[in-house]
Formats: C-alpha cells, sequence, structure tokens
C-alpha cells in the first residue's frame, strides 16, 4: 500500500473520528432520542409488554429517531457548502468526496449506537416488572435500527444532492407521510403494527435486507455526486438490484401471503373472541386467550380467584368463562352474556391494579346479576346502584382482590332526538360500565372488608343480599353492620 | 475598470532557494501567463509573477482580479491558460494537487467558519482536513496556533459567540496550521482592532522570514510595516511590481501641501493640521511633501481616484 493511501486512510479514519464524536454529541440527535425514550417510557410503563404489538411500535420509533440523525448528518454534510465555507474547504488535501465519506460512515455508526440505545432504553423499560407475552422478533428490532440508519444516509445524500437547509424536514415529512398513507404496504422501511387480526404477520427478515439495500443505495447517491467513477455507478447498480431482489422476496413471502389474508379478512367483521380459544381451567372458571397471550392467564387468575373463592358455592357453577377479545369486531349479545372480555392489555407498575379491579368487578357483577361492561341496564346512560344492598355485596366481592373505587364521571353533550337542542350529560364509568353508585355503599363494603365473618354472612344471605328488591337498610343486619351515612337515592333508573 | 497611466511591469526577482528538512524542496511559486475568466469576462490577462520567501503585498482596485488569483494559487480555482508552479508542483495536474494543499495556509477574503463549532472544534476539523491524523499533535499544534493569534482563552467559545475580529483571527489560525510553507492571506487584517493589528505584523513578518507570504489587502499601511515586495493588480495584470520604497517612489516629485485647496488636481485630501495632501501636478504656494507608499499607490492608479471624493 502506497505512503499516499495510508496518509488517505488515516485521515479517513480522523475525519470519522471527529464526524461521529459531532454527531453522537449533537443536540437535535439526542432531543430526538430524548423524545422517543420519553414518549415510549410514559406510555407503555404501566403496561404489561405484548412483543407482537411493541416489536413493531419499537421498530417504527426508529423512524423519529431517524429524523433527528437526518437533520444532524445533513447539517454536517451542508457545512462545507453553507456561505463561503467552500473557499475555506476548496484547498484542503481532504477532498470533499472523503469528507462524504467520513460522513457517512459516521452516521452510519452514530444511527446504530443511537438506534440500539433507544430500542435497548425501551425494551428495557417494559422488561421492569413485566409478565411479557407475544412474538420477540429480534429482525424488527434490527430494521427498527435500520431505518434510523436509512435515515441519517438519506440526510447525508440529501445534503450532497440539495444544498438548501429545508431539504431534509422534507424528506422527513414525506417518510412520516408514506409510512401514514401506505401503512400496511411492505415496501415502506419500517411497516407500522397492523391491528387487523392478533398476532397479524410482520414482514420477513428479507425486509430488513431490503432497508440494508436502501442504505447502500442512498450512501452511493451521496458519493455519486462528486463524481460518475464506476466504483460508485456500480454500488447504486448493485445496492438497487438488491432493494428490488429483497423487496420482491419479502412480497413473496408465507409472512406477505398472511398479511394479504388478514387484510381480506378484516374487510368481513369477525367476532370480537375469534381465535381466542387457548383454554384453561382453574378453580370453576374457564381461562381463554389467544395463543400468544397464555401467559397472562395467571394474572387473570389471581384477578379472579379471591372473588370466586368468596362466592356461595352454588354460584361457583354459572359463572361465565373470561374470554380474551379483540379491540375491534363484532361483539354478539351472546358472546356477552356467557363470557367476561379482558382485552389485549394489562397493566403493570401500578397499572396492574386498575386491571385486577376490573376483571374482578366483572366476575363479581355476573355473579350478582349485575350488568357488566358492555352490556347495559336502563339504556346507554347506565343505571344506578345506589340503596341497592347488593352494590355493596359487589363492591365486597372486589374489595377481595383490589380496593374498590367510586365510579368516575365525566361530562359530555349529547343532541336530542327530535329538535336537536344539546344537553349535558354525565356519564359514569364505574368498573361494570355504565354503573352507578354511592360513597354510602362504598363505605359500608370497606366496612364489611374489615370484618372477619363478612364473607360467612354474605354466603348465608346471598339470595336476599342479591335481590335487587333488597335495600341497604334491610341489608344491614344480615351483614352485621350498624347502619352508618344514609345511602342516597338512585339518581337514574335503578339497576334491575 | 480603469487603471490610471500605463506603466511598464517590473519583474523584480525575489524568490530564494530553500532547505526544508532533508528533501530539498525550491521554496516559489511562479505565475507564467495566467489568464482567468468567469464566463465572457476576462479577470485575469496574461499575469506573470514569481514569488519567493518573505512577505509579499498585493495591491490593487476592487475587481482587480486579486482574489482570483489568490483563489488560483490556493487549488481552489483552476486557471483558464497558463501555467502555475507552487513548491515544486503543478496544481494542473491531479495528483500533484495534494502535495501543494498539504503545505498551503489559505485565508480566503470570506472564511466560511462554521458558527456552530467552538474555535477549537473548527481548528481541529481543519486539522484533520490538512491530514494531521495524530490527535496529540493536532491537540498542540491547536494550541499552538491559538497562541499566535492570541485566541487561547477562547478556545471553547463557539463560533458565533465571537467577535468579527476574533473570526478574523481564527480564520489567520486556521491559515498557520501545520505551519505550511507557503500562505495566502486574503484581506486578513479587515475586522482588527488596532493592538492586534499590530499582534498580526509581528506575526506574518516573522513568519515571513521562512515562508512564502502572500498578503493581500486594501491596507497601504500594513503593506509598508510588512512586505518587502508589493505587487499592485490593476484589471488583471500587474502593474507594478517592487519594492514598497519603490511604489512610494513612484510618486516622487509629485506630493504637495497646500495651504489652499486646490483648483484641478489629480487627487488631493484634507490633512489634520488643516493643509491639503495632493498627489498630482504641483499647485500654486505649494510644498513638496516626500511620498508615501499610498501616495505612489494612488499616482499608479490615479485616474480611478478622483480628487475630492
Amino acid at each position: 500500500m502506497s505512503e499516499r493511501s495510508v496518509s488517505k486512510r488515516r485521515s479517513l479514519r480522523a475525519l470519522l473520528m471527529f464526524e461521529l464524536r459531532l454527531q453522537l454529541r449533537h443536540p437535535i440527535s439526542w432531543a430526538f432520542v430524548a423524545i422517543v425514550i420519553g414518549w415510549r417510557v410514559t406510555t407503555t410503563w404501566q403496561w404489561m409488554p405484548d412483543w407482537s404489538v411493541e416489536m413493531a411500535d419499537t421498530a417504527l420509533t426508529g423512524l423519529v429517531v431517524g429524523a433527528g440523525l437526518m437533520l444532524s448528518a445533513n447539517l454536517a454534510t451542508l457545512r462545507d457548502q453553507r456561505g463561503d465555507a467552500g473557499e475555506l474547504f476548496d484547498p484542503v488535501p481532504i477532498r470533499v468526496d472523503a469528507r462524504t465519506i467520513a460522513t457517512l460512515l459516521a452516521c452510519v455508526v452514530a444511527g446504530t449506537v443511537l438506534g440500539v440505545a433507544v430500542i435497548a432504553a425501551q425494551v428495557g423499560s417494559m422488561l421492569v416488572n413485566s409478565t411479557p407475552v407475544g412474538r420477540f422478533d429480534l429482525a424488527e428490532l434490527a430494521n427498527g435500527v435500520l431505518v434510523t440508519i436509512l435515515m441519517t444516509t438519506v440526510g447525508v445524500a440529501a445534503g450532497r444532492w440539495t444544498p438548501g437547509l429545508i431539504a431534509a424536514p422534507i424528506v422527513i415529512l414525506l417518510f412520516f407521510w408514506a409510512v401514514f398513507q401506505f401503512a400496511t404496504s411492505w415496501l415502506l422501511p419500517v411497516v407500522p403494527r397492523a391491528d387487523l387480526v392478533v398476532g397479524a404477520p410482520r414482514p420477513p427478515a428479507w425486509h430488513a435486507l431490503y432497508v440494508l439495500a436502501l442504505i447502500l443505495v442512498f450512501g452511493a447517491a451521496a458519493v455519486l455526486r462528486h463524481g460518475h467513477g464506476p466504483y460508485r455507478v456500480g454500488l447504486v447498480t448493485v445496492g438497487t438490484a438488491l432493494a428490488v431482489l429483497t423487496a420482491t422476496m419479502s412480497l413473496t413471502s408465507p409472512e406477505a401471503a398472511l398479511m394479504r389474508k388478514a387484510i381480506d379478512r378484516s374487510k368481513t367483521p369477525t367476532s370480537i373472541i375469534e381465535g381466542a380459544d387457548h383454554c384453561v381451567s382453574s378453580g370453576g372458571v374457564t381461562y381463554c386467550s389467544f395463543p400468544s397471550y397464555t401467559g397472562w392467564i395467571p394474572l387473570w387468575e389471581q384477578a379472579v380467584a379471591p372473588v370466586v373463592a368468596a362466592l356461595p358455592s352454588e354460584v361457583r357453577t354459572t359463572l361465565p368463562t373470561v374470554r380474551q377479545r379483540t379491540a375491534t369486531g363484532m361483539i354478539d349479545p351472546q358472546v356477552l352474556a356467557d363470557n367476561i372480555l379482558p382485552g389485549t392489555t394489562w397493566g403493570r407498575n401500578g397499572g396492574e391494579v386498575a386491571s385486577r379491579r376490573w376483571l374482578a368487578a366483572q366476575m363479581a357483577a355476573a355473579a350478582t346479576g349485575l350488568p357488566r361492561e358492555g352490556q347495559y341496564s336502563g339504556g346507554r346512560a347506565g343505571c344506578d346502584l345506589r340503596g341497592q344492598a347488593r352494590a355493596i355485596v359487589v363492591l365486597w366481592l372486589i374489595g377481595q382482590v383490589e380496593r374498590p373505587v367510586l365510579p368516575g364521571r365525566s361530562s359530555v353533550y349529547v343532541r336530542e332526538r327530535g329538535n336537536g337542542a344539546e344537553r349535558a350529560r354525565t356519564n359514569v364509568q364505574s368498573d361494570f360500565g355504565a354503573v352507578d353508585y354511592g360513597a354510602a355503599e362504598l363505605a359500608y363494603a370497606e366496612r364489611l372488608l374489615t370484618t372477619a365473618d363478612a364473607g360467612d354472612r354474605i354466603r348465608a344471605g346471598w339470595r336476599k343480599l342479591v335481590d335487587p328488591a333488597t335495600n341497604v337498610d334491610e341489608a344491614l343486619p344480615i351483614l352485621g353492620l350498624t347502619a352508618g351515612s344514609a345511602a342516597s337515592k338512585a339518581e337514574g333508573t335503578p339497576c334491575t | 475598470m480603469l487603471c490610471g497611466r500605463e506603466h511598464d511591469t517590473q519583474s523584480v526577482m525575489l524568490s530564494k532557494d530553500t532547505l526544508i528538512g532533508v528533501a530539498s524542496v525550491k521554496l516559489s511559486v511562479r505565475v507564467e501567463g495566467m489568464a482567468k475568466g468567469y464566463g465572457s469576462r476576462r479577470v485575469i490577462e496574461h499575469l506573470d509573477l514569481e514569488l519567493g520567501v518573505g512577505v509579499t503585498g498585493l495591491l490593487g482596485p476592487n475587481g482587480a482580479g486579486k482574489t482570483t488569483l489568490l483563489r488560483c494559487l490556493a487549488t481552489a480555482a483552476t486557471v483558464d491558460a497558463g501555467r502555475l508552479r507552487i513548491l515544486d508542483h503543478d496544481p494542473a495536474n491531479r495528483a500533484d494537487l495534494p502535495g501543494i494543499r498539504r503545505r498551503l495556509g489559505y485565508l480566503p477574503q470570506n472564511p466560511g467558519l462554521y458558527a456552530h463549532f467552538t474555535a477549537e472544534q473548527m481548528l481541529d476539523y481543519m486539522a484533520i482536513l490538512k491530514e494531521m491524523t495524530d490527535r496529540t499533535a493536532r491537540r498542540q499544534e491547536i494550541d499552538r496556533v491559538l497562541t499566535e493569534v492570541d485566541l487561547s482563552d477562547r478556545a471553547r467559545t463557539k463560533i458565533r459567540k465571537l467577535s468579527g475580529g476574533m473570526r478574523q483571527r481564527l480564520g489567520i489560525a486556521q491559515a498557520l496550521i501545520g505551519d505550511p510553507p507557503f500562505i495566502i492571506l486574503d484581506e486578513p487584517t479587515v475586522g482588527l482592532d488596532p493592538e492586534q493589528r499590530m499582534r498580526f505584523r509581528a506575526l506574518v513578518s516573522n513568519l515571513g522570514e521562512r515562508r512564502i507570504v502572500l498578503l493581500s489587502t486594501h491596507q497601504t499601511e500594513d503593506v509598508a510595516t510588512l512586505c518587502e515586495r508589493v505587487v499592485v493588480l490593476c484589471a488583471g495584470t500587474v502593474r507594478f511590481d517592487g519594492t514598497p520604497e519603490g511604489l512610494a517612489r513612484e510618486a516622487e516629485g509629485m506630493v504637495w501641501l497646500s495651504a489652499q485647496r486646490p483648483a484641478s488636481t489629480e487627487i488631493f485630501w484634507r490633512t489634520s493640521d488643516g493643509r491639503y495632501r495632493v498627489v498630482g501636478p504641483r499647485p500654486e504656494h505649494a510644498e513638496d511633501a516626500s511620498p508615501s507608499i499610498e501616495d505612489g499607490y494612488l499616482r499608479l492608479l490615479g485616474n480611478t481616484v478622483r480628487s475630492g471624493a
């Protein structure tokens, strides 16, 4: 190797290290990294990770990290083109093509480092106090890093071909527009999650190679700006051929066929429980989940078993199945009647309290004949349990798992039929759905939770206590409670 | 552009052969029959020039072709015709370019210093671009050039926060990186305060002892105090090439002090003692004055500077 080429290599390495230090310290890159980590940790912290969902969402964040790096890469590339900078940089031994190559390599390394760091931070945060379910897909995560690298490479290419500072923001907008406009296209460098069916197919590993080929194309395109040598043209050609080949392999893969099937099937509404047929029976209750969610059945059981254990034995034989459902699809009333329907989320890091309380409430409601979430008694406005003895029972049953709380309220404006006038309405949202109850019932239930023989008393007086006609005053002697704060009267339609 | 009366081009050869290290390298820059234009406009027409060790001042009115000449010598532009020979290398030969550029320090008229870099980052970047690959050596070199331009205490200041004069000094510092034997400075004293200008003169005169320094300026004072040779360029051709004293002598017998405002003279201005300094034919009752380099320059390019302007 000649002295000159050794010198060039050393200079390139020095320049690469210089650019890398800048890229890794660039405030724009770090701002985007902070935004992504902050946003993702905040939104996922209280939810159990479902890798089938989180892998795709985490990979998608590569787009945002890549946007930051694209801006900083673009600025680095434009450094020698702004103002009269060319005057300064033209007469130096290291030529502009070497500067472009160094910037490209630095961006690839910085993209890899920051992309991996951001993904590791997200995955690490999801592993805290969690019982993950779903498929942990390393190829999907690798795709997230690759899309970050791709965007930085595009930033360099944009800087070399279009000297304006506006080019990079426009390219970023185009990226985001394309990703959300053609969300199900596997030609996108990063494919958003498709909520068509639970465990919808994801692009195969070919897709990651496709993104790699795109990186090669844009990298070579950036260097092509400085001359059309055969080596550079060859790189673009090879990269383009690889991109076409890998895209074809991806689009003709078995996963793609499954995806097309899922898209076709999504045009016909399906039941929300279709596919939730992985069942386990425990303590007289059957739990059914989608195949990839079996890991959460023990969590459901922890929320249901204490309620069931507190019920009279004859009631335990008539309990509904706990069956997982998707967020969208058809809901058959009979499905609602026969099943308690937890979704595809479950809380953690404090969020599990609401998940457990909600599932306990569904079982308690089913046992006491109350409407459950999705079922309506008293019309869409819901019904009111105030004054009814079973309100105390159902809240006590919830208390076997988590401390019961008052219903939440929100104001909405509804348009009346006929005259079209708007009026304000208070929507009630309790763990049972649109079922209201008051502080008095809650207070009695809390007192009951501290009473040693409460379970025996409730089981002994079960029929009377869960009868909608039995009021709180009538229930107090059965429950061994003395009268406290008077129960308020039902404001809405009493629950039947 | 008008460039005054015709003047015979003088060729004063001041180049010296100098030994650098163990290799014998001729420290000289030669320009032969150079022509350069932009579009249909000729900026430099058949220019011959030879530079050797020492400080050479380049004077000339705006548009004379000074910056174009400097850009060509700095290998930032190519010539349309003629031949350049820089430090024993031919810039027309691509293979020779790195050899020239590695040994060249160039301060352009508007150095595009990257405002978001700190002073030391900018110098580090320039040092890398000048193929200084050893980090420790770069660090030492940056410290050296920052000290040379009295900016050591601003090493970590962002360039956007530096004053105009400081930026100019930083521009000079980057030209000094690697201790190049050929230094081109285009308007280096713009924005420098008097004290900094004095420091700059000391620095450049020191540099000129062992290097070829080509200094383009409008400051005749800088040329008078710094340069052992001055070249006056006008309309792309050399109008004068000689010593500063020689340039001053161009106005010998043509500089006067008059108590009365001259009626029709080529160039005059009112001095601090209330009298008029006149460059041109003797006005009535005027006293003879010894010419300065500025007088010589004005005399040389007299037609471009009208009296009373």
